[in-house]
Formats: C-alpha cells, structure tokens, sequence
C-alpha cells in the first residue's frame, strides 16, 4: 500500500556561479596563450619595469609624452569642423609639396625687380616653387567651407546618424 | 564532366557565368555561388516583398529589384555599376533613418541581424538620412516580445509572415499613415490583440524592432548597461561618427558580434509539445535560452512554431525539476543516490518477476522521449522481464486511428506529409481543433485557402477558428460521425463519385462494404447527426469532385466507445473516392504528443516490436529474439496488457509493479479517482519524469531524467519523419538522460549492452527491423530527416501507397462496419455533453507549460465553456460559478459564455484543476483498443450560490482580439505615396515610407 505522499524537490543550482565562470574564464585565457603571456610579462616584472622606465627617463620620450599631452589640450579647445579644415588642409598642402618634382619646373625666373638677383637664383626658386604650391593649396582649403568633415570626407552628404 | 540537369539555366552575373536551377530566387541563386546580393526585406520563406530598395540590380539597361528576378537562361545583370551601386545605397540610407544604429549595444547584434549585416557588408560610409524617433512608445505589454517602432524599417516582413505564413491576420502596415508603423489588430497592445504568440513576426524580424525578451538585456557583454548609460554612450558615438565617419563604429559592432559567437551556442532541437515535429535552433548561452530560432531548411515547420515551441520553455531551468533520485521510506520521500536507486529498482523489478511471474509488472514508455528510450523500455520489458505489457500515451488518444487505417490501408502512421495537407484540393478535418493542437499545420491549410483556393471542410461539435473559417462547417451531433462519413461514402457510389478505377485495381471487400452501407442513407444521416440533407450533399459534392482529399482527424474521433470504427469510416471515405497514394490525398490521425507515433513505432505498444510487428508472429519473434541474442523461446508470445489495462489489473492487485516513465497517468487517465486507488495497490512503482508529477507521488522511487535539450535521440512527428535533436545544455543537477538511466538499470538486471550513444541503439533497431532499415545518424544530421518506411539504401517514404498498400496482397481494404450507440450518451439526470480538450496555450497536465509565469498567465484559470442558449436559460455569466457532475465525481468550476459551443454540449480544457478532467470521465472504453471514451461524458451542470467570480478568461486574450485579414504587405500603397520616388533619386521624408 503506497499512499500518496506530496513532495518538494530540493532546488537545483541552475547556470554557473562566479567560481564556474572563473574556472572558464582560466581556461579560455590558458587555451588563446593569454595566461602564457600575462605569466611571461609578470616573471619579467622587474626586467621590463627596468626598460620601461629607461625608456620613460629618456629625453625624447618625456617631450613625446609632454607634447602628445599640449596637443591634447589644444584638441580639446578646438570645433572638430574648424580642425578638420585645418587638417586636411595640411594635408592637401603636404601632399602638393610631396607631389612636386624638379622635372615639373619651367626653369624659368619671375625677373622682377627688387628681388631681381634673388629671384635669378634658380636653385632658390626651385626650392620655393613646392612650397608655394603647398601654401596655395592649404589656401584653398581653407577658403573651402566644410558642412560636415564626414561628408567632406567621403564625399557623401548626409544629415546625420 | 557533370551533365547539366534540363532545368538548370546559366546566367551571367557581373560578367562572370554562373550555373543553377532554373526559376530559383536571384538571391538565393547567387547565395549558392558564394555572391552576396545585398537585401533586407527578402525572405526565402517569405518571397519578394519589394519594401527595402536595397537589392537594385540593372537588366537591360533597367534598374530592377534584384528580389523579384529569377534565374533563367540568358539572363544577364549587372550590380557593379555606379546606377544600381548608388540606388542600393540610397535604398540602406533611407532604411538607416528609420533605425537607429548601436548596434555594439544592442541585442540583436548576435550574428543573424540582418540589417547590421548587410549595412556593413554595403560599407556604407555614412548614412545620408538623419535618423529621427516616431511618435509611439516601445510596446513592452507581451510576456514574449517587444516592438520598438524606432527601430522598425516597415520593411513588412512580420507582417507577410502574421497574414500569410501563421495566417493569424493579427498585423497590418499602413503606409499612407503620417507616421506608418506595425500594427496590431489595427491599433492595439500586441497583448491586447488577436496575437497568438507564435513568434513568426519575431522569427523573420530582420533587426531589433521584434525581439524576444528572452534576449533581453544581456545578450551581448555590453548591452545590460542601463539606460542612462547607453543613451549618452549612444550619443557620443553618433557626434563622433559625424566626422570619422561610420566605417570604424560599424567595425566595432562587427567585432563585437564576433565576439559574441564563443558563448553563444545554437542547438538544432525538435519541439516537445504536439506531433507537427517543429525543429529550429535554440539559441543559448550557458543554460540561459536566448531564443528559439526557426529556420527555413526546417522540414516539417520551415520558420514556423507555435507559442509553446518558440516561448515555453522556461520549465527546462525549473527550481522544481526532479535532480536526484528519491526513495519511499517512512511516508516520505529521501533523496539517493543513483547507485542506491537504480540497484534497488533492478531488485524489486526482478523478485517481482520471481515471485508473481514476468505479466504481473507493466511498463509505460514515454510518447515524450525518444525513440531510442521507447526502444530500450519495451526491450527491458520483452527481454528482461519477459512481458508484453509495454505501452504508451497513444493509448489514451491515437490508437483507434492507427486501428482504422490498420483495418484499411496497413500504416499506422499519415498517409503523407504536411506538403501533401497543403496540396489537396479539399481539406476535411474531423474531430481536431487544429489551431490550437497543431497550430502549425493549421497554418498551412490556411495559407493554403487563403493563398491557393484550397477548400476546407470542418466537422465538429465546437465552433474552433478552423470552424469559423471553414468553406462547409457541419456541426454533428456527438459520437455520429462514424454515421456522417458512411453516410457520405454511400453517396460517392450512388453518384458517380466512387473512384471505380482505383476500386478495381487496388482495392478488396468492395461489393460486402457496399452492401454494409445500405442503412446509411441521407435521411437516416440527416436524422442521426442533426445535420441537413442538403449540407451532407454539399458536403459529399465538394469531396467527390476535388481531385485530391486529405482527411484529418484527432482525439474528436478516437477518444469515444467506437472511435476505431469511426477511424475506420474515414479512411473507408477516403478509399472509396481514391484518395490514397497520389500527392495531396491520404488520411493525417494527427498525433498529438511530440513522441507519441514514435513511441508507438519504436515497440511501446503491448502486441507490436518495433516496426509495427506482431508479438504473435512467430517469424517476427524469431528475427527480435535473433537480433537481441536470445532463443524467441525467451520472448512471450502473449499480447500484453495496455497502460488502460494495466490501471485496472493494478486495481484488481493483478498487476504487482510498474514502471512509468515520463507520462502523467494519474491525471490523464480517465475516472482518476480508480488510478489512484489502483496505483496505491501496487506492490512496487518507479516513475521516471523531469518533475515530481501526480503520478510520481504514488511511487517507491523516483528516478530524474531528462527534457530533449539535455540529451540526444530522435522524434517522430505526425508525418512519420524522424528527426534527431541534439543536446542544448548538460543535464540539470544529477538528473540523467532517459536512455542512460534505462541502459544502467538493464546493466543491474544482468544485461549490460553498453550503449554510450543513443546511435548504438538506433543502429540495433535499423538492424532488425525492416521499417528502418535505412535509418542511420549520419542520414539524420543537421536537418536532414527520413519518413519511414526506409529502405536499407536510405530512400525514404514521404507519400505512403504510391505503388500499393501494406498488406499481403498489396491492397486497401474496404472494411464494413455498423453504428453503434455510444456507451454514454447524456440523459435526464446527466443532460449535457462534456466535450473537453486543450487549448494553445497549454501542454497536457501542464507539467511543462505551468512551469512559468510567462505562459501560465496567458491561461491560468480553469473554466467551463457554455453556450449562449444555455447562459441565458440559467442565468449564467462569464465568472458564475457551476459544479458539474458526472456519473463518477463533480468539480466547481467558473463558467465562460461563449459561441464556440451551442446547445447542450459543454466544453472543458483538459489542463487545469487539481483533480482535472478526468474526476469526471469514466472508464467505459473503445472495446477494440482499450482507449478510453473521454469524449463521451454526459454530466449535470447546477449553478452554484457562491459571488460570481473573474471572467477565467482574461479579456486581453487573444480570443477576444479582432483580427484583421489582408492580403500581405501593401507595398503599392507606398509606391504611390506622394513623397515616394524610387532610388537613386533621394527621397524628401524616407522616415514616412
């Protein structure tokens, strides 16, 4: 005889618990060599703090820091629309002074007088012939009004995302 | 060199030549060449929807949709062209003002989003259009998914899937509204509406406009983070993007996809609810169940599921799943160990063998579980214990139909596929309230009307969806159909209509069945069943002139005192007008548990091995004790006992011990009151479940196993395709695979076969018997599926009968058969019929469905459907209390005033209550299968002086929704908007198209 008897189960555990996911964490950083590598770069803790901090002491480096850190100030201070002008620009500027090769020159001297003798020197027109043409075109990228650098950029208007 | 197949074209593509079939889909024609065609509405499961504008390709110097082009020879397209470029750009820039991209913190950024896919396979620099909000709140209200009309691109997908895919016609897509949005039922709550829940809006969604909550907040690592947070995230991103451009976000997104995909696991499962078979992905990370995700290569369901197989499945993380095994012991339960339980049930199983003989145990194998577990249970039965009372849930509900088509055709399984439903001319369904059992082939007949003139016959005593959108609704006096169809064969041969060529050449016992019809004519069906003579001639007219008939019937027919001769009259019908063996013909029993043709054709049935066999065939015996290495002399020849049978030997203290596993017999078998007291009887009972189900209160141990997601095996569905599902998640706590459990206690018994996968068992069956013979893992992988009979070669039956019947002589058999009286019919003291059956929302005894907050509250209360006739009579409104009693109990219960039921017949869902239905039902029973007649309780229906109480249903539910039916997407309407031109010109307003 079996009476029927009403029975509450005992609450599984159901998904992982931190220990779980720490375990898969481990074992997902051990299988892709990350584990390798953070062991690697802690057993050599004292040998690269060494490097990293000769580096850092470096004259060069400290300007590198210290610039990069004045650019970021002065990023902060300027319109994205305004800097890009400025920086594509430049761009344009450099990429007229880097296009320009000696075979492009006239040889020919503007003569005028003043600067008669100078303006004679043909080395001296040489070197300033790309510089000029760099200057005109960051000229006209200047005067070039800018909507939306994306657009600009790409070349596709658009009202925004 | 291969030959090229006739219907193979060959076209040219960016000038590279390119070979296919002929009138395939472009899309899918270069997809099957590695080309990717940009598109975002197009759906292989939905067709061209012509909405998105992102798939421009050039014909003939033309720009054409790319969507609506299929292949053929000679045909030539360009898409590399600046014309059709900047028209594919224009078409994903306006889309991208409608959706706001975040797509590194959102959702659905989980690998299958379409809209972020293709954005990012265009390379789109930047978006042209900006994206602005619309003027509606996101609509949280359904348990299951949101919509967010911000995020929606009104490409129409959902809404081409709700009107012709699930036909639910729940929404629209006005676009020559101000501000065009999806709507449901025109303007509602989606839990407001007639939304069944079926998923397919979400399923084809191709963003995060539709999404799962299950998928919310935490699929992707970023997307939990509150809203305060994301918004501004959101924001510093969109004003970044205006000068560094798209390109680097969307790389971020993509990577973030990427990275997603190692903790995101995509499972092919099958469904565990009805018999249409659904299988789709489930989409998981750790055991949490991100979503259900359909797919078109499915072969029964394609993108299609119910609410229960695409939302309830939150039982499977149940705090009340069974874990660890647990024993009887001074009046309660202790929790064991697995060597403890299982020694002790290999020892009470075999001293009860010893001491009472091997028929004094039964088992029950599960209609739930797989094959391989229906094989292991009756193997344990036939060869360990030596008996053949093995059995399973068909008992209860599918066995007369197997019996009719036994008697008739010779397959106890469909006569052909659901492709064959969705073909037949006409569509007869008898007995099911297929919308809501088998929701999703329900929704193929009703594309199939709706889309292709298909007409659909419904005879039932309930007014069901089916009903209401039947072409002929015949509403039958109960337990008379067996009348209706000889009624309706007797007329296909007095009018020409009998397929006398087909009579001739494939069938017997024509001119004795013939002679048996004489009684049923018109007058005598037309006094019997209540229905007009005129209607029965309408009726017989369309079947006798449709040039192919497919008949469905379900536990409508066969849960009656006669419902294998009412099985039987069908396929008769159906045999008379030559509709077997020809596409879109044949006779569909809808099975109505996940597993339960399974279970009947993998040898849990008490006079049949597997592969339909007979216990008595001595041939047969030879060849199982052969492949099972023993002397046939060890496998008793006697036809056991079924699980109806079983209960009252149990009563009669016959039965000493049983085993059940995974079925809910002390709730689903009729007059419960006599199982309890029959189960309290037994010397010994084990049950083996996932829950601690009614049943398993009465057992000495309880042993834990497992849902389908946590192990591997294979299904049989309706259509007797077999299936295989994977494993979703490891099992829960200590619970065990069924066929692990079983392969154990076999070992404890002394047979240890030693099965490590369930393809070891598949493997033996296939070699012994010849129903699947051909069947193997490797031809089930991914979604590939087999139909039995399948050959040793691996070819497999989608259409049965196609060169003959199964019988010995290769024909039908017209089987002749007399009305009889149902053994309860109601009377003066028991005035009303008390028809009963499930509803969508629920599963059986909801041992799965009650599991959750989300799918019990669609239903939670049990209710009483009364007629409007008989409401006013007594007085009743929606809430009233009643007590209904039968000849056997009586239950309280609220009333629900409704038109789906009329008269006197009463309508009782089989799900809820404490005692259930079955306080009620009675054990008188089909004499020639033992299935119990639930259908035929005759009851007293009293109003009780109790304050009325809730409508039991909420008015919120779907059943009160008004759905509104149109033909698809209106694509047109948005073509001839004002502000509608078409791409490359840019449009004024693109957030309003």
């Amino acid at each position: 005889m079996a009476e029927r008897i009403s029975h509450t189960v005992t609450p599984p555990k159901i998904g992982p618990d931190a220990h779980e996911e720490l375990e898969r964490l481990l074992q997902t950083m051990h299988e892709h060599g990350v584990l390798r590598f953070a062991n690697d770069v802690v057993a050599a803790n004292p040998q690269i703090a060494q490097v990293l901090v000769g580096g850092l002491q470096k004259e060069g480096t400290l300007n590198a820091i210290q610039n990069a850190s004045v650019l970021g100030m002065a990023l902060s201070t300027i319109e994205p629309r305004d800097f890009y002008r400025v920086t594509f620009a430049l761009r344009d500027g450099l990429q007229r002074v880097s296009q320009h090769s000696p075979e492009d020159d006239d040889g020919d001297t503007p003569g005028v007088t003043g600067a008669y003798r100078m303006l004679h020197d043909e080395t001296l027109w040489h070197a300033l012939t790309p510089l000029l043409d760099g200057l005109k075109a960051f000229a006209e990228r200047l005067d070039k009004p800018v909507d939306k650098p994306v657009t600009d950029f790409t070349g596709k208007p658009t009202d925004g995302p | 060199m291969a030959k090229a197949n006739v219907s193979d074209c060959t076209i040219v593509y960016d000038g590279e030549r390119l070979t296919g079939k002929a009138g395939t889909p472009l899309v899918q024609f270069l997809e099957a060449h590695d080309i990717d065609l940009p598109h975002v509405c197009y759906h292989p499961s939905l067709g061209p929807l012509e909405t998105c504008d992102t798939c421009w390709v050039e014909i003939d110097g033309e720009l054409k949709r790319g969507c609506t082009i299929r292949a053929e020879e000679g045909l030539a397209v360009s898409s590399q062209d600046d014309f059709a470029k900047a028209a594919r750009e224009e078409g994903m820039d306006r889309l991208l003002g409608k959706h706001e991209l975040y797509c590194t913190v959102c959702e659905n950024n989980t690998g299958d989003c379409t809209l972020h896919n293709t954005m990012v396979d265009m390379q789109i620099p930047i978006q042209r259009y900006k994206f602005q909000r619309k003027p509606y709140e996101k609509d949280e209200s359904s348990p299951f998914y949101t919509y967010d009309p911000d995020q929606c691109i009104l490409c129409g997908r959902c809404v081409e899937a709700c009107q012709n895919v699930e036909v639910n016609e729940t929404l629209t897509i006005d676009y020559s509204m101000d501000n065009p949005r999806v709507l449901w039922d025109g303007g509602e709550k989606i839990d407001d509406s007639s939304c069944v829940h079926c998923g397919h809006c979400v399923t084809v969604c191709p963003c995060n406009a539709l999404m799962e909550n299950t998928m919310q907040p935490d699929a992707g690592p970023f997307t939990a983070m509150p809203q305060s947070l994301k918004r501004p995230m959101i924001d510093i991103i969109k004003t970044l993007e205006q000068t560094v451009s798209a390109t680097p976000v969307s790389g971020l997104s993509e990577m973030d996809m990427h990275w997603r995909q190692p903790e995101i696991k995509r499972t092919k499962t099958v469904c565990t609810y009805c018999g249409v078979g659904c299988s789709f992905e489930m989409w998981t990370r750790d055991r949490h169940i991100l979503k259900v995700q359909p797919v078109a290569e499915a072969p029964a369901n394609g993108i299609s599921t119910c609410i229960k197989g695409k939302f309830a499945w939150d039982f499977v993380n149940s705090e009340k799943r069974l874990t660890m095994p647990l024993i009887r012991e001074n009046g309660r339960f202790r929790e064991a160990g697995w060597d403890e339980a299982l020694d002790l049930v290999a020892r009470r199983l075999i001293e009860t063998r010893d001491k009472y003989g091997a028929d004094s145990l039964g088992f029950i194998g599960s209609s739930k579980a797989s094959n391989e577990e229906a094989y292991l249970t009756q193997k344990i039965a036939r060869l360990i214990i030596g008996t053949n009372s093995v059995d399973n849930s068909s008992r209860y509900c599918q066995n007369p139909a197997t019996k009719g088509l036994f008697r008739t055709v010779g397959y106890g399984g469909d006569a052909g596929s659901i492709e064959d439903i969705q073909k037949a001319e006409v569509v007869v369904i008898v007995g099911s309230n297929t919308a809501e059992n088998h929701p999703v082939i329900a929704s193929r007949i009703k594309a199939a009307q709706k889309l292709h003139g298909q007409k659909v016959i419904v005879i039932d005593p309930r007014k069901h969806e089916m009903a209401e959108r039947a072409d002929i609704y015949l509403k039958p006096k109960a337990s008379t159909d067996l009348i209706l169809a000889s009624a309706l064969s007797r007329y296909m041969f007095d009018n020409g209509y009998a397929d006398q060529q087909f009579l001739d050449k494939w069938v017997n016992q024509v001119d004795e069945y013939r002679e048996s019809l004489e009684p049923f004519t018109l007058e005598f069906a037309e006094e019997k069943t209540g229905i007009s003579r005129q209607e029965l001639i309408d009726t017989a007219e369309m079947i006798g002139k449709a040039g192919s008939v497919s008949l469905l019937w379900a536990m409508g027919i066969t849960q009656h005192s006669h419902g294998s001769d009412t099985s039987t009259a069908l396929s008769n019908l159906l045999v008379v007008t030559g509709n077997y063996g020809k596409p879109g013909t044949g006779g569909y029993p809808m099975r109505g548990h996940n597993n339960v043709q399974g279970a009947s054709d993998f040898g849990c049935l008490r006079n049949m091995y597997p592969g339909y066999e007979k216990v008595t065939d001595d041939s047969a015996r030879e060849r199982w004790a052969k492949g099972w290495g023993v002397d046939k002399e060890r496998l008793s020849d006697k036809v056991g006992e079924g699980n109806f049978l079983m209960v009252q030997s149990a009563e009669k203290e016959k039965l000493k011990a049983m085993y059940v596993i995974g079925e809910e017999t002390a709730f689903s078998d009729a007059d419960s009151a006599n199982v309890h007291s029959a189960f309290e009887k037994l010397d010994f009972m084990v049950v083996q479940d996932i829950f601690m189900s009614r049943t398993a209160e009465f057992a000495d141990v309880v042993l834990p196993g497992c849902p389908s997601v946590e192990k591997e095996g294979t299904f049989v569905n309706t259509e007797r395709r077999i299936q295989r599902f994977y494993e979703v998640m490891p099992p829960l706590g200590d619970s065990r695979p069924d066929w692990r459990i079983l392969t154990d206690l076999a070992a404890r018994m002394g047979h240890d076969w030693g099965y490590t996968h369930p393809s070891q068992i598949m493997e033996e069956c296939a070699s012994i018997s010849p129903l699947f013979a051909g069947v193997t893992y490797e031809r089930l992988e991914g979604w590939k599926s087999l139909q039995w009979p399948v050959k040793a070669d691996g070819s497999d039956s989608p259409l049965l009968y196609t060169e003959g019947f199964h019988s010995e002589d290769g024909k039908a058999s017209l089987y002749p058969l007399e009305w009889k009286e149902p053994d309860e019919a109601p009377d003066e003291k028991y005035r009303f019929s008390l028809d009963n059956g499930r509803m969508l929302e629920h599963f059986q005894a909801t041992n799965q469905t009650g599991r959750g907050p989300r799918i019990w509250e669609e239903a939670p209360g049990w209710f009483v459907e009364v007629s409007h006739e008989l409401a006013a009579e007594k007085g009743i409104e929606d809430g009233t209390w009643v007590c209904l009693s039968s000849r056997r109990d009586s239950i309280e219960v609220r009333a629900l005033v409704t038109s789906r039921v009329s008269g006197d017949t009463l309508f009782l869902p089989i799900h809820q209550g404490k005692p259930g239905v079955n306080a009620l039902t009675g054990e008188h029973h089909d004499p020639d299968v033992d299935t119990p007649a639930y259908k035929e309780t005759a009851v007293n229906l009293e109003v009780l002086d109790r304050e009325k109480g809730e409508p039991p249903l909420k008015r919120n539910n779907y059943r009160y929704g008004h759905r509104t039916p149109t033909q698809g997407v209106p694509v047109e309407v948005k073509w001839m908007q004002k502000d509608y031109v078409e791409p490359p010109a840019q449009q004024s307003n693109p957030r309003k198209m």
